[in-house]
């Protein structure tokens, strides 16, 4: 796309203009939050310098924290994909963990019980049985939402809390591992887990994961069913009359969302842990929800946000150990850069609205990039003001 | 009907009578006016809406405010009634300045607002509608005493309503009225009402109006926004006229004729003589082939009470009228609305290629449910669309599209387009599939083909890129309409096609269908506005609770005999 | 006290925490907000509801600092979705995550890590004197502490407040219509603004009462998913003051039935007791998205300035 616009003459002053827009809310999002967080540290009697720095530098400082960070990245791009794809077409999956819960469970399982067959068939088998059960657990949010018109957030919500027992009935009463004092599985066989690169040892899960994100960015942006779940997302009454079947390109993109969640669930169990244990999900779900929103839904923006979130992650435990800061308050930062990612949204549509001409960049200048989802991180009054976006919720029931 | 409007008038001589200073709009003139609004300012972003417009309306005065859209009409009013805040100038009541910064001060200040789509709250009853902000008090006041005031009220200016029943169950006509009550209730002096007409038949348009006389002759003032000049003519004592924001002139209706209004909305710069039935849609003069001086004369000519002519027989409407040469044959066509109940009963329609066949009817007997059934967005309970021979019932929508059904929907926002999407993307919806490649489309082609539509069918818009959300309606309309035609299609379906456009974008839909059906397309406009289906059809149905009970040759309906059937009056 | 009244009287005690976070969230929505926050004011209600209780020693002032944070929340979500019409969903999710972070952060900050975790007194009964002696229903409602009656009686004069006052005809008027409302003079952000504060403050007070009556402390994850399911209610209970009480029993008496059944072993595994309140829910809203009626303008913002095109 912006090949193109380059290739044009005067094209180049716009596409850097655009991309000033695109990035200046990301920079001053961080920025602020740093200096909420960075007083709130101080008032607790912490030096914020000492705790930043072991924030930003710990990624980097060692290769261990390389490969940390890498590892990091994979359930959380995974995840965010798994809330962003849906989101595309204005539903909201917030049963990421769940879906990684089922894929881990079918991913063991298949690593456990079929432990005899060689590496070349087992593991792409444990791979597949993770984006099953993803997929599958996904599916009945899914077919809940279109044969009953139910609520996707509350299904995939509930079904997370199914899915904690079943995953603490299959660790604690089908595949035991009685030694390890908690609800955890025996281990996958050897031939089941993912072969490492380098040293310290990386996973290649890091490079199938990002194969993902690069078929998943140009089917989005190409392909006739990125366009239709796009068009679902933007406008789901005008996307029916022209003949996009959208209920199925609904639970399409709700599927699809529970495969990539299920395989990052295969992929902690064949690439980290070995086995299905108690709290496998980490938080991962959360922060694929944060990470999928800062991205606005852009398949093409998540792996990015998602290293910068790791990045912070694995700072933040370096922090609570360097400056005794507690690590959770790099939640509350991950919360306020998405907040005030909306708030600068709303002040830099307020400033162009005050220009007098709008500029040559006023309508392309929507930092939204072409598959970006319509949650309303536009320009305020872009969405909800209109009627035009149908919002989720009101669809349950009401005529 | 010209009967009952004459015992109106009759009604209305005595109170006249009574009220003593007289119903010469131009004695009011000289007196403190009821409103004075003066070099009002107001701007959208870029756009000015509001370019210094005064306006004055006298005490006991109906008085018209006439433009085409975008003229201002509405914003003006909007921001007095406080919705809109301007950006500069003053308004007046009785003389004494009042700053009105939300319509809780306009009703303050005795100003009451009809709005084009009612505001009304569909699951409270009328009385909770009426009553709704104004008791300050936390605690509910009994509403007995409202409902009596309600009942009076509505017997007083004679606009009938059931105070108990839910506002969501009433029809149009019956809304409206609640609407009023409502302005009434609150003791508003002012009386603003914006395209109050639409929709109505003119039975009900006779009544509205003879209610505006009963309450200007009480001493109140009403204020009429509309684009239909006979209108203005046959309700207003003074008008004004507005034009791309500006006030372009006020005058009493005794000094001004048809002719000169439609002059002074239209400007200079357009050619009236391009398409007479633009023009003649926009004055509201219904009847084809009608020529425009005959509304010359507004003196003799009372509202809608032209004679009588004697009642053309409805022709039944044959099935399978078409036989061999139809393009289109809909068959005992039956579909459900949205909330299951059957909403279009049995119709049977048949449309030769070139034709262009009118529905007319009132809003709600089932227009959008057989404009989305006949092009396969609803499912179909029974019955059968052949297109060129091919049964398309019971097929996906996007096998319809493919078949060469294009629909240009009604709500233009809601069904047409995808906002936030570009320029490019738009055009490509709905033929995205004939066009992808191995299951990917190709961008840069659609980007090219979109700066080539932008230029063919004059979309005012920076480039392929703009997010077609950020266009004005009319604009929105030609996008869609390059869209429909770019398909080449086979049957064309236009659901009130014009509504909320102005000339030049009504003129240039008008071609288009024209131009389609020329090239052979089978066209079937559904309209609310029975000028325009007089104007386009070559054959025309009205459209009653869902089933087409008559149909027409063109120059054969009246439009009273046509008003009685869209009621259910007469069968 | 025999067996079916013991259960009974912990399924009114279960029901607290499910009637505030609805009625809450049913608040809210009435003016057209729609919180999604719930889980996390539930879980900064019950951090600042346990800590204010420890630190002054007192339970009630710590549901009213519950109370107080949950508002705070609860403006800041009015606030940008009202006056910079931000999306209802985004933000209330954003809430959901600070408040999480913030809840886990308080307490890191204010008792660190122990070896034994700090309690607070259990809120004591209040026995109804005469009623509280009726056999099976005196124990069940009469014998029990403040915040169940709160809760009933509350509940009562929610739907007294919306369906019998013009102060709750405006606010309902508000979340159907917002432009027929502001035409009438009706101040729709001012409506919008406090029912988000005081449906948001419902539910951290919801989330205070977790530490107060069951563990007397707090700890991360105490919410166990009542702020989902009181969404779930909130449908359930058409939007209605009224059916919202009769659906916290329900949801009430799953989550003691589960546990009871855990406790009991009752021969098939415990895990699959413990789904139960999650499946029934999901079983339930089957029926309850069919009748449910929601607020026509639910997380919906508006603008009285769009100018709608066309």
């Amino acid at each position: 796309m912006t090949g193109a616009v380059a290739a044009r003459p005067g094209a180049a002053r716009r596409a850097l203009t655009a991309t000033l827009a695109a990035v200046v809310p990301y920079l001053v999002s961080v920025v602020a939050a740093f200096v909420v967080a960075g007083i709130v540290i101080a008032a607790l009697g912490h030096n914020p310098f000492v705790a930043f720095r072991s924030v930003v530098t710990t990624s980097f400082a060692t290769s261990f924290g390389v490969v940390e960070t890498f590892t990091k990245w994979v359930p959380l791009t995974l995840l965010a994909l798994a809330f962003a794809i849906p989101l595309g077409a204005g539903r909201f999956n917030i049963g990421g963990e769940g879906q990684l819960i089922l894929g881990a469970t079918g991913a063991a399982a298949v690593g456990i019980t079929l432990s005899d067959l060689p590496m070349p068939v087992l593991l792409p088998l444990v791979l597949i049985a993770g984006i099953l059960g993803g997929g599958l657990w996904a599916g009945i949010a899914a077919w809940l939402m279109s044969r009953f018109r139910i609520n996707e957030i509350l299904s995939t919500v509930l079904l997370n809390f199914v899915s904690f027992q079943v995953l603490d009935y299959v660790a604690s009463e089908v595949w035991p591992d009685v030694g390890a004092g908690f609800p955890a599985t025996v281990k996958v066989a050897d031939a089941a887990m993912l072969p490492t690169v380098g040293r310290p040892a990386m996973h290649i899960g890091v490079f199938i994961t990002a194969g993902v994100v690069l078929v998943g960015a140009l089917l989005m942006r190409r392909s006739v069913p990125g366009f239709e779940l796009r068009a679902v997302g933007i406008n789901e009454r005008a996307a029916r009359v022209h003949g996009i079947r959208t209920s199925r390109v609904a639970v399409g993109a709700v599927v699809v969302g529970g495969m990539a969640a299920g395989l990052s669930g295969a992929i902690e169990v064949s690439g980290v842990h070995g086995n299905l244990l108690e709290g496998i999900q980490s938080n991962y779900l959360l922060l694929g929800i944060i990470i999928g929103l800062i991205a606005r839904g852009s398949v093409v923006l998540v792996p990015f946000v998602a290293f910068g979130i790791s990045i912070l992650e694995i700072g933040a435990s370096a922090m609570q150990r360097s400056a005794q800061v507690p690590a959770e308050l790099v939640l509350i930062v991950e919360g306020l850069i998405l907040l005030f990612l909306l708030l600068s949204d709303v002040l830099a549509a307020r400033l162009r609205r005050r220009r007098p001409s709008g500029g040559p960049a006023a309508p392309a200048g929507s930092p939204v990039p072409a598959d970006a989802a319509p949650v309303g991180l536009g320009p305020a009054g872009s969405s909800g003001t209109s009627g035009a976006t149908a919002t989720p919720v009101t669809a349950g029931g009401h005529p | 009907m010209a009967q009952q409007h004459n015992t109106a008038r009759q009604q209305d001589e005595p109170a006249r009578a009574t009220a003593g200073s007289g119903p010469d709009p131009g004695a009011g003139r000289g007196a403190v006016p009821t409103l004075a609004m003066a070099g009002i300012e107001k701007s959208f972003g870029p756009v000015r809406a509001l370019d210094g417009v005064d306006l004055t309306v006298a005490a006991r005065e109906v008085h018209g405010l006439l433009g085409g859209n975008g003229a201002g009409k509405t914003t003006l009013m909007n921001v007095l009634y406080g919705l809109y805040a301007a950006d500069a100038g003053s308004v007046a009541i009785d003389g004494a300045p009042v700053t009105i910064g939300s319509p809780r001060d306009a009703i303050a200040a005795g100003v009451g607002m009809v709005h084009q789509s009612f505001l009304q709250v569909d699951t409270f009853t009328v009385t909770e509608n009426v009553v709704l902000g104004t008791a300050a008090g936390a605690l509910r006041t009994n509403l007995a005493p409202a409902r009596r005031r309600i009942a009076e009220l509505s017997e007083r200016f004679g606009l009938a309503v059931d105070p108990g029943s839910v506002v969501g169950d009433l029809p149009v006509g019956v809304r409206q009225r609640v609407e009023i009550l409502k302005a009434l209730y609150r003791g508003a002096r002012i009386l603003v009402l914006d395209e109050p007409t639409t929709n109505l038949t003119p039975q009900e348009v006779d009544a509205l109006f003879g209610s505006l006389r009963t309450i200007v002759d009480e001493g109140m003032s009403v204020i009429l926004i509309t684009h239909k000049i006979r209108e203005t003519m046959a309700a207003c004592d003074a008008m004004t006229v507005m034009r791309d924001g500006r006030r372009v002139a006020t005058l009493p209706r005794a000094a001004t004729s048809a002719a000169d209004l439609a002059a002074l909305m239209v400007g200079e710069q357009t050619s009236l003589e391009e398409d007479p039935a633009v023009l003649t849609a926009a004055m509201g003069a219904a009847v084809v082939g009608d020529p425009v001086p005959d509304l010359d004369d507004p003196a003799a000519d009372p509202p809608h009470a032209r004679p009588a002519e004697p009642a053309v027989p409805a022709t039944p409407v044959t099935g399978g009228a078409g036989g061999v040469s139809a393009r289109v044959a809909v068959t005992a066509l039956t579909a459900a609305g949205d909330a299951g109940v059957p909403a279009v009963h049995e119709v049977t329609l048949a449309l030769a290629p070139g034709e262009i066949h009118g529905v007319s009817g009132v809003a709600g007997n089932g227009q959008t449910e057989l404009a989305e059934a006949v092009t396969g967005v609803r499912p179909l309970r029974a019955g059968s669309v052949l297109l060129d021979g091919a049964e398309l019932a019971g097929r996906p929508t996007a096998d319809w599209l493919a078949a060469g059904v294009t629909y240009v929907p009604e709500d233009r926002q809601r069904d047409g387009i995808l906002p936030s999407a570009s320029i490019a993307e738009n055009l490509m919806l709905g033929g995205h599939r004939a066009a992808a490649r191995a299951g990917l489309i190709d961008w840069r082609a659609a980007r090219a083909d979109a700066t080539d539509v932008i230029g063919e069918y004059s979309i005012r818009a920076p480039g392929h890129r703009t997010a077609a959300g950020q266009l004005s309606g009319g604009n929105i309309q030609r996008l869609i309409l390059a869209r429909a035609f770019r398909r080449r299609p086979r049957l064309l379906v236009l659901h009130n096609p014009t509504r909320g456009l102005d000339l030049a974008s009504t003129q240039f839909v008008y071609e288009r269908v024209r131009q389609a059906a020329a090239d052979g397309c089978a066209v079937l406009v559904i309209s609310e506005d029975l000028d325009e289906i007089m104007a386009l059809s070559h054959r025309i149905s009205i459209i009653y609770s869902g089933r087409l009970v008559a149909a027409f040759d063109r120059g054969e309906a009246d439009p009273y005999q046509l008003g009685r059937l869209m009621t259910g009056v007469a069968g | 006290m025999s067996e079916v009244t013991n259960f009974l009287a912990l399924v009114v005690t279960a029901m607290v925490p499910y009637i505030f976070a609805a009625q809450g969230t049913m608040l809210s929505g009435r003016a057209g907000i729609f919180n999604v926050s719930q889980e996390g004011m539930l879980t900064i209600g019950a951090a600042v509801g346990f800590l204010v209780s420890l630190k002054v020693g007192s339970n009630g002032v710590g549901l009213l600092a519950a109370g107080a944070v949950g508002a705070l929340f609860g403006l800041v979500l009015a606030a940008v979705t009202t006056y910079l019409r931000l999306d209802q969903f985004v933000v209330g999710l954003a809430l959901f995550f600070l408040a999480l972070g913030a809840a886990s952060l308080l307490y890191r900050v204010v008792i660190g890590v122990t070896m034994s975790q700090p309690l607070i007194p259990l809120l004591s009964k209040w026995r109804i004197p005469l009623l509280a002696d009726i056999p099976v229903l005196g124990p069940v409602l009469f014998d029990q502490d403040p915040m169940v009656y709160l809760a009933l009686v509350g509940s009562a004069a929610l739907w007294w407040f919306l369906f019998r006052t013009d102060a709750g005809m405006r606010l309902r008027s508000v979340g159907e219509n917002p432009k027929a409302a502001d035409s009438l003079g009706i101040d729709v952000a001012a409506t919008r603004i406090w029912a988000g504060v005081a449906g948001s403050a419902l539910m951290a007070i919801a989330g205070a009462y977790l530490p107060m009556v069951y563990t007397g402390t707090y700890t991360d994850g105490m919410a166990a998913g009542r702020g989902w399911l009181a969404i779930a209610l909130t449908f359930f209970g058409g939007w209605r003051p009224q059916f919202i009480v009769a659906g916290a029993a329900f949801f009430a008496g799953m989550e003691v039935l589960a546990l009871r059944a855990q406790v009991a072993g009752i021969g098939i595994p415990h895990q699959f007791v413990a789904m139960l309140p999650f499946v029934a829910t999901l079983l339930v809203m089957v029926f309850a998205f069919r009748w449910a009626r929601v607020p026509a303008y639910l997380g919906r913002n508006y603008d009285r300035e769009s100018r709608l095109i066309g």
